[in-house]
C-alpha cells in the first residue's frame, strides 16, 4: 500500500460510512469518549491547578520545600494534623545550631526555619480584669483621681451585670445559682463597700482594701461572661526568619514582633473568628451576605433571625462601654436614629442593630466608625497582653506572658481556617512552654542545686525547681505554676497589688542574641529552597549534609510532612483515574461489541476486499481507521470542550466554597491551567481506547475467508 | 498457447457432519490464454468449488492446482491474496460492490491494493476501462444508483483494471435479466477477442454457454466433457439440459 493517501482516503470514506450506518452506537460510543476525553482534559487540569495551588498554599506559608525532623521520632510528621493530632511524638531537633551550620553548605538551601508546635489556652484578661487592675494600681500608687475612676468603672460592670442577671431570671427556670449571684453583686453595689477604700497609708485600711480586693477578684471577675479561655495552636519559630522566608506571611494588624525578642502574633483569622466581639462578628456576617453576596434580609428567614439575633445582643454593647462613653453612645445614637429624648441606650442600641436591606451597609460602616473605639472589638488585641498556659513535656502547667504585637496571615489563604488559626510565637517562648531546657538553663540548674545545697534533684522536679524559682529569667515568664484560684490566696500582698504589666514589662524588653534562638530543640524545621524542580534530589543532598554532620535527622518533601492533606490531592487523582478508567472501560466494551456485529454484517464486503487481493493487514487498518475516526472526532471535541471549559474557568476563576478549597486553591478562586500535556494524556488514552477495542473484532474480520464473496446475495 | 491455470488430479471434499461430500474428483483441465470458457453442469455439481479452487481462494484437498505455472498448496494467505490480487480477476454473480465508494472509487480499488501507480496513471487506467465498459457519464454514481447490469460491468471494469491473466466469473448473469445478461456475454466476449483477456465463467443458461468457446460441462464434481468452441455451439445446451435430468 504505497498509495498512501488515496487508499487511507477509501478507508476514511468506507469508515465514515460504517459509523453513519450505525449511527446509534456511534452515537453512543462518540458520547463516551467525548465524555471521556472531557474528563481526562478537565480532571487532569483541575489537578494540577489544585496540586500548584496546594503546593504554593503550603510550601509558602509554613512547610517549606523539605522538612527536617529526627529521625528517633515515633510517629510521622504531620504539620497539619495526622491520625494522632497534635499528639504526635516526633521527638526533638535537640539543638537545631548544628542543624543550620549543616544546613550553610547545601548550595541549594536558601533558608532553614525552625518550627514547633504545641497548644495551649489563652488566657485574656477581660474588661472586668482590666477594671480590677486599674483599682489595683491607684491603690498601690495612693492615685485618688484614678481611685474614684477605678470604683466607678467596676460599679458600671455591677450595674450591667445586674441587668443581665435579671433578664436570665426572667427566662431561665433554676434560679438559685442566679439569686447568689445576684446577692454577691449587690454587695458591690453597696456604697458601704467601697467607703474602704482610701488614699490612706495606715496597714490597718491597706489590709482591709486587700480582702475586698480579694474578693473582687474571686467572687465578682468569674462572672463575667467575657472571661475568655482561648484553645490556641502554637507555631514556635525564629519570627525574624519566619517572615522572610515564607513569602506569603504578611502582618494584617498591628506589626512584627521586634528583632529577636518575645512576643506573640495571633493568626487573623483567629482573632476575626474566636477574639472579636460577638456583635461585631454577627454584624460582619450579614454585612458579607447582604451587601457583598447579594442576598435580601427581606427574602430570607435565616437572615432575618440573624439580624434578630444580632439585636437582641445589645447587652453586649451596652455592658461594655465605660460611663462617658455610655453618656457618647447614647447621644449619638438619638441623633443618628431621630430617636425622641428620653430613650435609653439599650432600647437605643437594639434598634440600631435591627437593620435592613437599605440600612446594613451604612450602619456597619457607623457601627465601626462610631461604636468600634468605644468598645473593645478584641477580646484579645495588639497591644495586649495574654497569658499563655501550656502541659510541659514533664507535665507541669506553664504560663507565660507574652505581648500580642499584631496578627498575620498568609497571602492567598485569608478565609481558610486550616491555615489561619495557628499562632506564632518566638522560639525561646516555645522552649519554655514546650518545657525542654537549654543549655543555659541546665547551668542554671546548676547554680540552683548548689544554692539549695541539694546534690540529686529529681528528674521531674528539675523544670520545676528551675521554672518556680522566682529570681530566673525563665520565671520572671511565668504568672503562676498552680491553678489560679489556689495560688492567688498564697500570694503575698505584694503580689496582689503588683500589676500583671508589671512583671511582663522587663521580660517583653529583652532581646536574644541569635546564637540563643539557634542554640536549643526545635521540634522540627522547614527547608526553603532555590529551586524546587527536583524535590528528591534535594532530599538527598540534604540528607547527605545532615548525615556527614552525623546528626540523627531524616528529612523529608513537604508532601509527606502534610500528612492527610498531603494525601489528598493523590486520593482525588486516583479517585479521578479510576473513574476515567470505568469509563474508557465501557466504551472498550461497548466499541468492541459494536464492532463485532458490524464485523458479521460485513463479512460479504470484506470478503470481497479478501478476495479480490485486500491483505489482511488492510483489513485490519481499515478497523483501526474507523475506531481512530470516531475516537478522533469525539475526542477532539471532547479536549476541544473541555480545553474551553478550563479556559473559561481559568478566565473567571472557580470561587472556593469551603474552607478546604480555599487551602487547596491557594486563594479564594482557582484561576486552573490547561497545558499540553494534559490534552496530549487524554488524545493518548482516547488512541489507545480506540486501538485496544478494535483489536478483537478486527482479528474476527481477518479471519474471514475470501470464499465467503461467492456466496454473497446483495 | 501457454496454460494459465492447470488442474492436475484435483479433488475437493467439504466434510459434512460424519459425511464427506466429495464436490470435485480427480478433475484434470487445462486454460490456456486468451480462451473464453464456461463451465457447465446442474446445481451441485461442483463449478463453484472449481473456481475457488482456480481463484486461489480455496486450495484442493488433493492434487495440484497450478496458476501461472506456481502450485497455490505452497502458497501462505499473504503469498495467495498477493496472487489473487496481482493475476487474478473475479466477477461474481452479485457484483460485490463497495456501496459506499463511487463507481470511480470502486474501479479504482484494486489499483489502490496493488500501489505503485501514480494519481494520473490510475486515473487513465480507471478512465480507460470506464470507457470500455461505456459508463462514463455514471463516474460519480454509487452502486444503488445504478442498474444490475450497470453494475455487474462495474464489476467487469473492476475485475480488468489490474489487467489480470485470467478473469473468473462465477454465474455472473445469474441475477440479471437475460437479455442484460446476454450483453454482458457480449462485452465480455468483444474484450476476450479484442485485449487477448482470457475469461472462464460458469453459468446455467444455454444462452450464456452458446457464446463460449469451450464448454467444460461439469457432472458429479467431474468433468463429463472438455468441448471445444465448434462442438459447444451445438451440443452444450442440451448437455448442460441433459445433466440437469
Ligand atoms: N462449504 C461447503 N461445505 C460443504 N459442502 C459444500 C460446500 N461448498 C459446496 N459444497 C457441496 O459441494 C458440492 C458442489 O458444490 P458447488 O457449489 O461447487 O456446486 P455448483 O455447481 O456451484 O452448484 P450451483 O449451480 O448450485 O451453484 C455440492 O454438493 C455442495 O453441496
Ligand atoms: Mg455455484
Amino acid at each position: 500500500m504505497k498509495d498512501l493517501l488515496a487508499t487511507w482516503k477509501v478507508l476514511v470514506i468506507i469508515s465514515m460510512r460504517n459509523l453513519r450506518s450505525h449511527r446509534v452506537k456511534t452515537l453512543i460510543v462518540g458520547f463516551i469518549m467525548f465524555f471521556g476525553t472531557f474528563l481526562v482534559v478537565v480532571g487532569t487540569s483541575l489537578l494540577d491547578s489544585v496540586e500548584a495551588g496546594m503546593t504554593r498554599s503550603i510550601t509558602s506559608s509554613l512547610a517549606g520545600h523539605l522538612q527536617i525532623y529526627s529521625s528517633e521520632a515515633k510517629d510521622k510528621l504531620a504539620l497539619f494534623g495526622g491520625l494522632a493530632f497534635d499528639n504526635q511524638d516526633i521527638d526533638t531537633i535537640r539543638d537545631f545550631s548544628a542543624l543550620k551550620a549543616a544546613m550553610a553548605d547545601v548550595p541549594n538551601v536558601k533558608a532553614v526555619v525552625p518550627l514547633g508546635i504545641g497548644v495551649g489556652t489563652g488566657l485574656m484578661g477581660n474588661q472586668t480584669d482590666a477594671a480590677l487592675n486599674d483599682l489595683r494600681l491607684a491603690v498601690r500608687t495612693r492615685d485618688a483621681e484614678g481611685l474614684q475612676r477605678a470604683i466607678d468603672q467596676v460599679r458600671q460592670i455591677a450595674v450591667s451585670l445586674e441587668l443581665e442577671m435579671k433578664n436570665r431570671l426572667a427566662v431561665i427556670e433554676t434560679t438559685d445559682a442566679i439569686k447568689l449571684e445576684l446577692e454577691l453583686v449587690a454587695r458591690i453595689q453597696n456604697d458601704a463597700f467601697w467607703s474602704v477604700f482610701t488614699t490612706d497609708d495606715e496597714p490597718e485600711a491597706v489590709a482591709r482594701m486587700l480582702e475586698q480586693l480579694e474578693f473582687l477578684d474571686t467572687e465578682i471577675a468569674p462572672l463575667t461572661a467575657d472571661g475568655r479561655m482561648l484553645f490556641m495552636r502554637f507555631f514556635g519559630t525564629d519570627l525574624d526568619l519566619f517572615a522572610e522566608s515564607f513569602e506569603s506571611f504578611y502582618i494584617v494588624r498591628g506589626e512584627r514582633v521586634p528583632e529577636r525578642q518575645r512576643g506573640i502574633l495571633i493568626g487573623d483569622r483567629t482573632a476575626e473568628r474566636y477574639l472579636k466581639h460577638r456583635v461585631a462578628r454577627e454584624f460582619d456576617a450579614l454585612h458579607k451576605q447582604v451587601v457583598q453576596e447579594g442576598r435580601k434580609i427581606a427574602d430570607s428567614k435565616v437572615l432575618q433571625s440573624q439580624v434578630q439575633h444580632m439585636a437582641r445582643q445589645y447587652n453586649v454593647i451596652v455592658l461594655d462601654l465605660s460611663p462617658t462613653n455610655t453618656v457618647a453612645l447614647t447621644e449619638k445614637l438619638r441623633a443618628y436614629l431621630d430617636a425622641e429624648q428620653g430613650a435609653l441606650l439599650p432600647q437605643l442600641v437594639q434598634s440600631f442593630l435591627e437593620v435592613d436591606d437599605t440600612t446594613i451597609a451604612s450602619r456597619h460602616a457607623w457601627f465601626y466608625a462610631t461604636v468600634g473605639p468605644m468598645i473593645k472589638l478584641y477580646a484579645m488585641d495588639v497591644g495586649d497582653t495574654v497569658t499563655v498556659r501550656t502541659m510541659t513535656q514533664g507535665g507541669f502547667m506553664r504560663a507565660i506572658n507574652l505581648k500580642v504585637y499584631g496578627t498575620f496571615h498568609f497571602r492567598g489563604l485569608e478565609t481558610s481556617d486550616i491555615a489561619g488559626t495557628g499562632n506564632l510565637v518566638d522560639m525561646l517562648t516555645f522552649r519554655e512552654l514546650y518545657g525542654v531546657m537549654t543549655q543555659d538553663q541546665i547551668d542554671e540548674l546548676q547554680d540552683i542545686r548548689q544554692a539549695v545545697g541539694v546534690e540529686d534533684i529529681a528528674h521531674d522536679d528539675i523544670e520545676d525547681a528551675l521554672f518556680g524559682s522566682s529570681d530566673s529569667l525563665v520565671a520572671a515568664a511565668v504568672v503562676d505554676d498552680s491553678d489560679e484560684a489556689d495560688s492567688a490566696s498564697n500570694d503575698n500582698d505584694n503580689a496582689v497589688l503588683l500589676s500583671r504589666d508589671a512583671r511582663t514589662a522587663e521580660l517583653e524588653s529583652e532581646v536574644f542574641t541569635q546564637e540563643q534562638i539557634d542554640h536549643g530543640i526545635a521540634l522540627n524545621a522547614a527547608v526553603v529552597l532555590h529551586d524546587a524542580s527536583d524535590l528528591q534530589a534535594s532530599v538527598r543532598q540534604v540528607q547527605a549534609a545532615l548525615d556527614a554532620a552525623s546528626l540523627k535527622l531524616q528529612v523529608v518533601t513537604w508532601q509527606s510532612a502534610s500528612g492527610i492533606v498531603g494525601q489528598f490531592i493523590t486520593v482525588i487523582r486516583l479517585v479521578l483515574y479510576i473513574a476515567i478508567s470505568i469509563i474508557f472501560l465501557i466504551a472498550l466494551v461497548i466499541i468492541n461489541n459494536a464492532m463485532v456485529m458490524a464485523t458479521i454484517e460485513r463479512t460479504g464486503e470484506i470478503g470481497t476486499m479478501r478476495a479480490i487481493g485486500g491483505q489482511r493487514s488492510f483489513i485490519m487498518t481499515m478497523f483501526l481507521i474507523e475506531t481512530l475516526v470516531l475516537g478522533a472526532i469525539s475526542g477532539g471535541l471532547g479536549a476541544l470542550v473541555g480545553t474551553l471549559t478550563i479556559l473559561v474557568c481559568g478566565h473567571f476563576g472557580i470561587a472556593a466554597s469551603s474552607d478546604v478549597l480555599v487551602f487547596l486553591f491557594s486563594g479564594p478562586r482557582l484561576y486552573p491551567e490547561v497545558g499540553l500535556h494534559n490534552i496530549a494524556i487524554a488524545v493518548g488514552a482516547i488512541l489507545a481506547i480506540s486501538v485496544l477495542s478494535t483489536l478483537y473484532p478486527a482479528r474476527v474480520a481477518t479471519r474471514i475467508q475470501p470464499v465467503t464473496a461467492m456466496r454473497t446475495t446483495e | 498457447m501457454k496454460p494459465i491455470v492447470e488442474l492436475r488430479q484435483v479433488s475437493k471434499e467439504y466434510p459434512l457432519g460424519k459425511l464427506v461430500v466429495n464436490a470435485l474428483r480427480d478433475v484434470e483441465m487445462t486454460i490456456a490464454t486468451g480462451e473464453f470458457t464456461t463451465i457447465a453442469g446442474p446445481s451441485g455439481s461442483g463449478k463453484t468449488t472449481l473456481l475457488n479452487l482456480l481463484g486461489c481462494i480455496d486450495v484442493p484437498t488433493r492434487g495440484t492446482v497450478l496458476v501461472d505455472g506456481q502450485s497455490t498448496s505452497d502458497l501462505d494467505d499473504r503469498a495467495l491474496t498477493h496472487l489473487r490480487l496481482h493475476k487474478l480477476g473475479f466477477i461474481f454473480q452479485s457484483f460485490n460492490l463497495i456501496s459506499v465508494l463511487t463507481l470511480f472509487q470502486n474501479v479504482e480499488f484494486p489499483l489502490l491494493l496493488q500501489g505503485g501507480m501514480t494519481k494520473a496513471e490510475r486515473t487513465q487506467r480507471v478512465l480507460e476501462m470506464v470507457e470500455r465498459v461505456d459508463l462514463t457519464p455514471q463516474l460519480t454514481q454509487r452502486p444503488n444508483e445504478l442498474s444490475g447490469g450497470q453494475r455487474q460491468r462495474v464489476a467487469i471494469a473492476r475485475a480488468l483494471v489490474t489487467r489480470p491473466r485470467i478473469v473468473l466469473a462465477d454465474e455472473p448473469t445469474a441475477n440479471l435479466d437475460s437479455a442484460t445478461g446476454q450483453t454482458i456475454i457480449e462485452l465480455m466476449k468483444e474484450i476476450n477477442q479484442s485485449d487477448q483477456t482470457t475469461f472462464l465463467f460458469s453459468t446455467h443458461d444455454p444462452r450464456v454457454m452458446e457464446r463460449a468457446d469451450r464448454v467444460i460441462l461439469l457432472k458429479d464434481g467431474r468433468i463429463a466433457s472438455l468441448g471445444v468452441e465448434s462442438e459447444a455451439s451445438d451440443s452444450s445446451g442440451q448437455g448442460a439440459e441433459l445433466g440437469n435430468v
